[in-house]
């Protein structure tokens, strides 16, 4: 089966994602756009993942991987994938219980609520979701793949919260995918122009971080694989067989 | 100490449009915004050279006095307009944070 893949979405848990990013608010655009697999990344926290199960067990030409966009020791973001709620939830539980306790205030910091099916709020998350863990990203890379899951450093190319940003270096470790944000590839700027040593022949993806329903398949990756897992991605991102895609728009 | 005179007493360039000549009541020097979170004290001058629009919604949410980006590195125009946005100085230097921390330090608390 052919993918478009938008792997980095965050909803309206993450502090800085808009309130307008409900699951099936998400799910909608999506199929608008022509995306068929999302990932789900909020940042450190995967509370709003079980009612995604929901929304796309029920919604005919739409998939899911659900994970989290997790917030380093170093302050690099890496989203983390899996194939199931399940794993998802259990990895997530632990990486929030890591985060240095700063306390979410609403008004200052931007709301962190998950919702049910119908927008409805369940609940809201305590711990402002911008904070970062005391487990630096190799723990983190070791922790994801013990559970199944996917390693994507994101948005590499960005001035903050990137490997160039933070470290400049690819730390060694079998990372699966360094994402490059969808400015970057819309500009098609070369991956050399990165400050980023060690790349080695890691492979590149692109997602479009949507924080807002119009940025939702900005960018994605195709592929096609037979039955969907994080194995099978695993593999074709291993193999390189597949494309990278930016229509964000560039000033 | 205020900003201005801050600047003008080290060398610093003031690079925002629009900010408010703050007192400096303390100085922090963090490249973590999570450590800066945790730790810095209201109306601080941050010592950093994250010279992001992030950093801006630190300083702003902890109340301080200004930002001094080190080393030299250039503000990008999405940081000085959230700072303009906000009343917060932003300043930069080409010196490194140990001498910054060093030179800044003296000049808000006095000689140890």
């Amino acid at each position: 089966m052919q993918y478009r893949a938008d792997l980095h979405i965050h909803t309206c848990l993450s502090p800085c994602g808009s309130l307008e990013m409900s699951p099936r608010a998400i799910v909608q655009r999506a199929l608008e756009v022509g995306i068929n697999l999302i990932g789900i990344a909020d940042h450190n926290n995967t509370s709003n993942c079980v009612t995604f199960e929901k929304i796309c067990k029920e919604t005919a030409g739409i998939e899911c991987l659900y994970g989290l966009e997790a917030t380093t020791a170093e302050e690099i973001h890496v989203v983390c994938l899996f194939d199931t709620v399940m794993q998802a939830k259990e990895f997530g539980d632990y990486w929030y219980s890591t985060l240095t306790p700063v306390k979410n205030i609403p008004e200052k910091l931007g709301d962190q609520v998950y919702v049910d099916e119908d927008d409805g709020i369940l609940g809201e998350v305590e711990i402002f979701l911008n904070s970062a863990s005391t487990i630096g990203i190799d723990g983190l890379r070791v922790l994801v793949h013990e559970r199944g899951g996917l390693v994507v450093p994101a948005h590499v190319d960005r001035s903050s919260n990137s490997l160039s940003s933070q470290l400049g270096y690819l730390p060694p470790g079998d990372f699966d995918a360094l994402e490059l944000s969808k400015f970057f590839v819309a500009r098609s700027r070369r991956v050399d122009e990165l400050n980023l040593q060690g790349m080695g022949s890691c492979p590149f993806v692109t997602a479009s971080d949507a924080h807002y329903l119009h940025d939702i398949g900005k960018a994605y990756i195709e592929f096609e694989v037979d039955e969907l897992s994080v194995e099978a991605l695993r593999a074709v991102l291993e193999k390189k067989r597949f494309s990278k895609v930016s229509n964000a728009r560039v000033l | 100490m205020k900003i201005d005179e801050l600047a003008a007493t080290l060398g610093y360039t003031i690079v925002s449009r629009q900010y408010e000549n703050r007192e400096i009541a303390d100085g922090y020097t963090s490249d973590l915004m999570s450590d800066v979170m945790g730790n810095a004290q209201e109306e601080s001058l941050l010592i950093t050279i994250q010279a992001h629009r992030n950093s801006v919604a630190v300083a702003v949410q902890l109340d301080f006095a200004g930002i001094l980006i080190c080393n030299g590195r250039a503000a990008p125009a999405e940081m000085l307009d959230a700072a303009s946005e906000h009343g917060l100085a932003v300043l930069t230097t080409d010196e490194n944070q140990f001498v910054s921390s060093y030179r800044v330090y003296l000049a808000i608390k006095g000689a140890c």
